[in-house]
Formats: structure tokens, sequence, C-alpha cells
């Protein structure tokens, strides 16, 4: 077993008190450079998962640890770290990436805010950002509407990875994609999560996406969620 | 015999410049019973074809050419008057995401009876009891009748655009992206009662999608298109094998790997 990164603890969602849990007692380890899928009927609470895990929803019950550190106990500086090294990519990118930035603006922005290179040098970066997604230079100063579909996604992923995150969730990150844009963006994840030891929690209906991309598979019904021993 | 053929389809977009093709010399055929499936990337104008087929092509947008059989009616298709009369409710075009598709104002019950009203023109009381009957022989009772598109699941406003397929009785069926956001299961479970329901009215049915492996295991026949054109089509078995386009070559490669073939 790999060092631990990040795991859910006996975590308890429900979003309303007469109906039954999303998250009931969900137990969940994740180790450094481990790849997981996590698949489940729609509305099973996948999605909520992620939430959980990535902070931005406060588990009823139990908690979520990080290097083994509980995220309530963590204070701001440490908080801002925990966002960077866990990133997510959603499903639909126009829905959350900014409209008015271009993909350059949209990749330099964590590189700023994380003060992640000299400022002298994150153009170079984010060149090199765009091109491991598989972005030519032409489209650096396109808009999120000017791209399609898996255009956009890969420049969301590139904002992500921009943050040497050490886990990066992806929730029904390629669903939406054309047949080759998926392949294409598998092959690329598979690639990087090799290269990089990051970690990856990957969210999807369909179990063989899941099988190409993670070694490890999960599967949440009812609230509950089982792990599958492959 | 074929219930539908359709040769040489441009749409154009008017622009002052001059008109921009979208749509370019778009021709095929559809058998009773045969799935068709329009294949292709976004933007490859699958659905411009499916709204010109059914007269749905929303303005500016216009169909500058093309000719339509359908059930031994010829029909031009620049030509918009010619429609309504000649077309009735016989090429019916479901679109992406059935929430789109309803009214959200009307209670689905009566949509249906509307539509039997303005399309086939029956009376008031059989569109009533035929659309009761739609619904009911798609698993939705009284009370699903009675409910507005918002308060029915995503599963069960699908089944409602299935019941006024059912209703309508059209000679061909379009769906666009049917299957976009259903797991595997309900994915299964779409495809089956589609299949049940074209093979009842002795429909043709063209299915839309970027999402080749569903098309592979359910259209008999592929039409691919790029750029607003059909670059190759033929018996899916065949076309896989043997791709001939660029294009086609990258779908059947990413489809083999996503299958797990050349891992």
């Amino acid at each position: 077993m790999s060092e631990e990164l990040l795991r859910l603890a006996e975590v308890f969602m429900a979003y309303h008190t007469q109906d039954p849990p999303v998250l009931d007692g969900v137990e969940l380890a994740i180790g450094l450079g481990q790849t997981w899928g996590l698949s489940g009927p729609s509305g099973g609470g996948k999605s909520t998962l992620a939430r959980v895990a990535l902070g931005l929803e406060r588990p009823q019950a139990g908690e979520v640890l990080f290097h083994g550190r509980s995220l309530a106990g963590l204070n701001r500086r440490e908080r801002r770290e925990f966002h960077r090294r866990v990133q997510v990519v959603w499903q639909d990118p126009y829905l959350y990436l900014p409209p008015q930035r271009s993909v350059q603006e949209l990749i330099a922005e964590p590189l700023a805010v994380h003060r992640l290179e000299t400022r002298d040098r994150r153009p170079g970066r984010v060149a090199e950002l765009m091109e491991l997604v598989g972005l030519v230079p032409a489209q650096a100063l396109a808009k999120p509407h000017q791209l399609s579909g898996g255009q956009c996604q890969r420049a969301a992923l590139a904002r992500a990875l921009a943050c040497e995150p050490e886990l990066l969730i992806l929730d029904e990150a390629l669903a939406g994609l054309d047949t080759i844009n998926q392949a294409r963006l598998v092959k690329l994840l598979r690639g990087i999560c090799q290269r990089e030891k990051l970690a990856l929690l990957f969210i999807a209906h369909d179990p063989r996406l899941i099988r190409l991309l993670c070694r490890h598979e999960a599967v949440l019904a009812g609230g509950r969620l089982r792990l599958e021993l492959g | 015999m074929s219930i539908m053929t359709l040769e040489d389809l441009w749409v154009d977009l008017p622009l002052p410049e001059g008109p921009r093709p979208l749509v370019r010399g778009v021709s095929f055929r559809l058998e009773a019973g045969q799935v068709l499936g329009l294949m292709g990337l976004s933007g490859a104008g699958k659905t411009l074809t499916a709204c010109a087929l059914s007269g749905l092509l929303p303005p500016p947008l216009r169909a500058a050419r093309g000719r339509l059989r359908l059930n031994g009616h010829a029909l031009d298709l620049s030509r918009a008057g010619a429609w309504r009369k000649a077309r009735g409710s016989q090429v019916l075009l479901l679109f992406q995401g059935a929430g789109a598709a309803l009214n959200p104002l009307m209670r689905v019950g009566p949509q249906i009876e509307e539509a039997l009203i303005a399309g086939p023109g029956l009376p008031r009381r059989q569109a009533r009891e035929r659309a009761a009957q739609a619904l009911e022989r798609f698993g939705l009772g009284a009370r699903a009748a009675r409910s507005h598109p918002h308060q029915l699941s995503g599963g069960m406003r699908r089944r409602v655009l299935l019941a006024l397929a059912w209703a309508l009785r059209p000679r061909v069926l379009i769906a666009d992206e049917p299957t976009n956001g259903l797991d595997a299961a309900s994915r299964d479970e779409m495809s089956q009662m589609f299949s049940q329901l074209t093979q009842e009215l002795g429909a043709g049915l063209i299915l839309i999608s970027h999402d080749l492996r569903g098309l592979a295991s359910w259209a008999d026949h592929l039409a691919v298109m790029d750029q607003g054109e059909v670059v190759e089509q033929g018996p899916t078995a065949a076309l896989l094998a043997r791709p001939e386009h660029a294009l086609t070559h990258s779908l059947v490669e990413s489809l083999a790997f996503l299958e797990g073939a050349h891992v």
C-alpha cells in the first residue's frame, strides 16, 4: 500500500432529513499515484462524493483527511495548498470556465494565483501545458464558446494540471465527447498519470472507460461504497 | 422497399457575401424497420440534416436544394410551402434532451392530444383516448399524464416522447442523441424501447450521435458526416471492417482502443 493521499472516513451526507442519505458511512482511501474509478447509478451520489473530496461540501458526519490531516483542521494557508493539490475537471466545461477569458488566460490564472512560476516564465509554461493536452498555439486567444467541447475540455484539463496537483478528480469529464476525442484524452491521461505519479478519481458511467484508466474500482449505490477487488 | 429517399440535400446560411453551405449534397435511403446511424463529430451537419428532413430548420437557415421521396410522394425540400400538406407528421424528430422538446407550460397528456389534433386531425375525444393509451403503453399512468414535464424524471420525459411517437405513427423517426447522459442500463433499455417502437410502427429510425460505440451496436447502416458531407456510408459491419475515409478510419481506431482491442 502506497502512502495515503486522501481519505474519506465514515462520510455521511443527506440533503433532506426525510430522504435516504446520499453518502452513508463512505470509506475510501486514495494512495499517492493511485488511479481509482468510481461508477454507480445516476443520482447515486457520485458527484456529491466528488464535492466532499474537494472540500466544497462539508460532510454532516465523518471527515476528509488529506495526508492524514482533517480538512476541518487546516488553517487558511494549508487550505489553499489543499485546493491547489486536489484539482477537478467537471463534465461540462462551458458551465464553469470563465467565458470571458482566453485559453492562455485560463491556464495562466492558476499559475499566478498559486505563484507557481516566476512571472516571466509563465507564458512558456502555458505553452507547454497547451502542447501537453494537444491544443495548438493558434487556439491561445480563443474563448470557451469559440472552442468545440473536446477542445474546451482540454483547456479545462490544462488549467487543472497547471496547479501541479497530486490528485485529479474527473467527474464524467469524458462523457459528452465524441469517440475520437474520448480515445485521445484517455491516452493523454494515462501518459500523464504514469509520468507524473498523479492520482486519479475518475467518475464515469462507462465501465470500459474506467478499466482503461484505473487500477482500482469502486461502485457507489444506495449511499454505500463498494470496493471492487480486481 | 425504401420508405424514404433523400437526394442531394443542401442547407445554406444566407450571408451578405453570399450563402454559405452547411450541408452539402447529402443523400441516403431508409428501409422500413431499418436503423440508420448518422455519425459525425460536432458541427458536421447531422442535426441540420435532421431538421431539414422534418421541416424544422431554424431561420435564417434554409434548404437550398433537396428531393425527399416519402411513402410514394416526392417533395422539393427547397419549397417551404410544399411541406405541411404532404408531410403531415410522417417524419418525427425527437430532440436531444427530452426537456427541450416538450412544452414546459402544458401537462404532458394534453401535449400529446394537441399533437394528434394538429397533425393527423383526430377529434378531441379520440385524441384524448389515444394519448392515454400511448402513455400507458410506455408505463406512464394517469398521474404522469396530468404532470408538467418538470415534475417527471428524465427517464419518464424520454418515455413521454416515445409515447408521442407511438401515438403519431410516423413513417420515419429521427432521434438526436437519444442516449446522451444515460448510464449503461438505461441506455440499453432506451435502445430496446426504440427498436420495439419502430418494429411496431413499421417505421425507419435515424439515429444521430457522435458516439460510435452506441451506434456500432445499434444501427444496421451507418452514414459518416464530415463538414456537411456524407463521406462514407454502408452496412455497419462492412463499414467498420473496411473504413475508407480518413475520418472513418480514425473513428474505428478510436473505437477499437476504447473497446480495449489494442491497449
